[in-house]
């Protein structure tokens, strides 16, 4: 369950990774590779917030991990998909 | 009726039934979407070969606006216009003819010709000389917008040394696909005589070939009149684009999912739940941000 006042400083610093790497992938918008470098890391510091913020809670499980592992994957492969047709 | 309500909980309502998370987001649902979401790509990747002309990209790309484009941003810059000029105009032609007939998108020919053997082609003798490439754009306002973006074509754009320009658009397919080629070569041609040879090179060798984005320089003669760009255009323009196609997917498969996702952490909330599992507010951010960078996503490649 969701606690925001406790959490609120890991959606925090979740916002702000994701934000900054919007703002890089718009921003290189000429150039297809880095935006597919941009996208990569932005969904392996997806999976590394989530396994550190289950971590800290006390509820890491490998198979949560999994779970941001899939999502990362699914986000990203959609993305990658789309430019190599742009 | 029931039984209806009953299924629509089971695939969208955390539930004893799915173990308290929407059916539709379990792994076996998510992979079936993906896996026709892959088929559906698979297919569009090769319809082209059994139904030419049906997918490609239809422009509205004119040389007379990418001049005007270009030189007005030359303008707000405070630089002088480039002059359009008839032998560019057909060094760009062939260049894009040479591309076509060799399926090739790159400065340089498979057969190793550099950009500028199409400028010597056509007898025009440059001291300095530039290439922008462009494909797949829908309008001429896009193609200007996104070389300026890119620091080096927006160099060629901007350059000083420059003062004619020579463009050619051209439909064609590449690739496997229909689309409009836009050439775009830049150039200062070599003045008169009275320049000796030792000049021309100290000035060749203090600027040496750069080709970062396609820029040159050389020695030789003559200045030849302007003309309009050369637009050659196909007879029936592609019905589907490619790109258009694959972003409709993916928006309605993300925003699917993200409406699945919130409705879930809604209804956790509501009734309190506590389960093992990934935060669905995390997920929906993350998300939300993909739909977001796939939003922002226009088709075009410059070279």
């Amino acid at each position: 369950m969701i606690n925001l006042k406790e959490d609120y400083k890991d959606y925090l610093a979740l916002l702000s990774i994701l934000t900054f790497g919007l703002l890089a992938f718009v921003w290189f918008g000429y150039d297809r590779t880095f935006q597919s470098v941009v996208i990569i890391i932005l969904a392996a510091a997806y999976v590394f917030w989530g396994a550190a913020h289950h971590l800290l809670k006390g509820d890491f499980h490998f198979r949560v991990l999994l779970e941001y592992l899939a999502v990362a994957f699914f986000g990203t492969g959609l993305v990658l998909i789309l430019l190599g047709r742009a | 009726m029931e039984f209806s309500a009953a299924r629509l909980n089971h695939y969208f309502v955390p539930s004893l039934s799915n173990n308290h998370r929407a059916r539709f987001l379990h792994p076996p649902i998510l992979s079936l979407l993906v896996a026709l979401f892959l088929t559906s790509q698979f297919f569009l990747n090769y319809f082209g070969f059994f139904f030419p002309r049906v997918l490609g990209y239809a422009a509205n790309i004119s040389p007379d606006r990418l001049i005007e484009l270009t030189n007005r941003e030359r303008a707000t810059r405070g630089l002088a216009p480039l002059e359009n000029n008839s032998l560019l105009n057909e060094a760009a032609r062939r260049k894009a003819g040479d591309m076509f007939s060799l399926d090739y998108w790159a400065h340089f020919s498979p057969t190793g010709r550099s950009p500028w053997a199409f400028f010597k082609e056509t007898g025009y003798h440059y001291l300095f000389a530039g290439e922008n490439l462009a494909r797949d754009f829908n309008d001429s306002e896009s193609v200007v917008a996104a070389w300026m973006e890119s620091p080096s074509h927006r160099d060629n754009i901007l350059g000083q040394d420059y003062e004619e320009i020579g463009i050619a658009v051209v439909d064609g397919q590449l690739e496997g696909l229909e689309t409009t080629l836009i050439v775009q070569l830049f150039g200062s041609p070599l003045s008169d005589s009275s320049v000796s040879v030792e000049a021309k090179e100290a000035r060749q060798s203090l600027i040496g070939p750069v080709l970062a984005s396609g820029q040159a320089t050389s020695s030789a003669e003559a200045i030849h009149p302007a003309t309009a760009g050369i637009q050659e255009k196909r007879a029936l323009p592609s019905l589907f684009n490619p790109f258009s196609l694959t972003k409709t997917m993916v928006i309605f498969l993300i925003s699917l999912i993200l409406g699945i996702l919130l409705l879930d952490l809604v209804l956790v909330a509501q009734k309190r739940l506590v389960r093992l599992g990934g935060r669905s507010l995390a997920h929906l951010t993350f998300l939300l941000f993909i739909l977001l960078a796939i939003l922002s996503t226009q088709p075009g490649l410059i070279l």
